[in-house]
Formats: structure tokens, C-alpha cells, sequence
């Protein structure tokens, strides 16, 4: 259905795009919200991806390879956002739609690792997005960024490392008691 | 307390479905379709190779129809005549015993 869609579009039939741009909006914006940390930079970056991927869909060689070639577009303006930001400061923690029936345990590990996750940098976050959660092997994602897949490896190893470190800061830091220094 | 590599995905993973569970913002679809209508769609790799053919072929000499029509049959008559007007300037008759065969006597041998 897609690669139908896809041809449909790159012919120009504006209701195919739209039912490709509905398919893969939402997933489009998880990626892009854990990637920027801001829903605002989210936002602009998933509507300049599909923006983007209307204007260039006739240029796709293999409609096979759209959905590589939507999330190499997505990462480019995700970057693009941050940029154009330029949010150095501390950005406000995205409040997410937790199940009610999640245990306190569940939630609390939950929002230790949101914490731990916006310590690291943009290239980071990334690299941990493709891979856990796009679930995308080390070549796929190395293929998005325009990397060497040595290169995505040790990346993905050193934001691993990253995260690790800044959960194990966040535990000292709730570990140690108000006014004591660790 | 150290995280193994195992424990730490599967802390990820779980984030990470959280936070991608989370709802569209009202209107960003509507706001792309807005731009997506009014926004054309570029030249594929071949279409683009042809481009500046196409764009020639469609308007060699601007966009009113008729002063396309009329221009190209005036070049057209121009070439013709220019052909025709060359060919008889440099016309030349051949010398004799070159060239068409003058009325005249036959000669003919008899045994």
C-alpha cells in the first residue's frame, strides 16, 4: 500500500501524500520529540520533514526506500530545529501521557531516565532513538545520518556510556540530602 | 547501582514507547496540507534532465501562442530562402566536354 501510495504521489496526487503524511505523522513526531526535547522544535521539524517529502517525493529513485529516506529528512530537520533555537538553557521537561495504571516505581523509573535522556546531546539522543527505538540496525542508522557504520558503533557506544553516567548522577543526586554535598 | 546493557534498552524501550504514545498537535497536519497545495512538487532525475528542453519547447519565445507560430514560420522561410538564394549564386556551368550534350550531328562509326 505504501509503495502505491508513494508512486501516486511522486506523480503528484495530493491524496495520496496526505494518506502518507496521516500514516506516519505521529510516529514522525515521537521520533522528533525525543529527539529535540521541545515540543515546539518538534513541531517545526515534523512539518518541515513532510513539507519536504512532498516537494522531493519525485526525486525518490526505489519507493521502496521511502521510509529511510523519511527519516533521514526527519533527523535533518530535527538538527535544523535545534539550531535554529539554539536552546542552551535547560529545556522544561515534555510531560507524557502515562497509563493510569502504571505502579509509582514504573513512573518514577520513568521520569529518571526522561532526565538522564536530556543530558545528553542532540547527536546522542539520536543515535539511542534510531536504535532502540526505531529498532534500526547499525547500518540503517548509519545510513540516515550520512556516517561510516564504525563511526554510528562508537556513537552509539559513547551515548550508551552518556546515559548511563547521567543516570548514575541523578541517583547520587536523590540519593544525597538537601544541602549535603555528595 | 550499575545498569547493565540489557536492563538500561529495556528502560529505554519503555520510555521511549511512552513518549512516542504521545498525541499529534492540533492542526500540524492541516498546517502542511495549506503549504502542500500551494507548494509544487520538484523535477524527478530524469524529468529534470529534460527540463530545459521542455521549458524551451513550451515558451521558445515567450508565452503569446501566436508570436510563437509567427516567429517560427518566419524563421522557417528565412532558412528556406537563404538555401535557395546560396544554391543559385554558386551555381556553375560546366565547361565543355563537361555538362549536357549540345543538339547536334551524331557520329557513328560504319564497317
Amino acid at each position: 500500500v505504501t509503495r502505491e501510495l508513494v508512486l501516486r504521489a511522486q506523480g503528484g496526487d495530493h491524496q495520496a501524500f496526505e494518506r502518507l503524511a496521516a500514516a506516519n505523522a505521529r510516529r514522525l513526531h515521537g521520533v522528533a520529540v525525543l529527539i529535540v526535547r521541545d515540543p515546539d522544535a518538534a513541531r517545526d521539524a515534523v512539518q518541515e520533514t513532510l513539507i519536504e517529502v512532498w516537494r522531493s517525493l519525485p526525486t525518490l529513485r526505489e519507493p521502496d526506500a521511502f521510509e529511510g529516506w523519511l527519516q533521514r529528512i526527519l533527523v535533518r530537520a530535527c538538527y535544523r530545529a535545534v539550531r535554529a533555537r539554539r536552546r542552551v538553557i535547560e529545556v522544561p521537561g515534555l510531560e507524557f501521557d502515562t497509563p493510569v495504571a502504571s505502579g509509582e516505581r514504573e513512573v518514577e523509573d520513568r521520569d529518571q531516565i526522561e532526565r538522564a535522556f536530556r543530558r545528553l546531546t542532540i547527536e546522542q539522543r539520536t543515535v539511542l532513538v534510531l536504535h532502540h527505538h526505531l529498532g534500526l540496525a547499525l547500518a540503517e542508522s548509519a545510513d540516515i545520518l550520512g556516517i561510516p557504520v564504525g563511526t554510528m558503533k562508537s556513537r552509539l557506544n559513547r551515548a550508551t556510556e552518556a546515559m548511563r553516567a547521567a543516570i548514575a548522577a541523578d541517583e547520587r543526586a536523590t540519593l544525597v540530602p538537601e544541602g549535603q554535598i555528595a | 547501582m550499575s545498569y547493565g546493557s540489557s536492563d538500561l534498552d529495556r528502560r529505554l524501550q519503555g520510555f521511549f514507547e511512552a513518549a512516542s504514545a504521545e498525541t499529534l498537535p492540533d492542526g500540524l497536519l492541516d498546517d502542511v496540507y495549506w503549504v502542500t497545495q500551494r507548494t509544487t512538487q520538484q523535477r524527478g532525475p530524469v524529468a529534470r534532465r529534460f527540463a530545459s528542453i521542455e521549458a524551451w519547447w513550451s515558451t521558445p519565445f515567450g508565452h503569446a501562442p501566436r508570436l510563437r507560430l509567427l516567429a517560427v514560420a518566419a524563421l522557417l522561410i528565412a532558412l528556406l530562402t537563404g538555401s535557395l538564394v546560396y544554391v543559385a549564386s554558386h551555381y556553375r556551368r560546366l565547361p565543355p566536354p563537361y555538362g549536357p550534350a549540345e543538339n547536334g550531328l551524331l557520329v557513328y562509326d560504319l564497317d
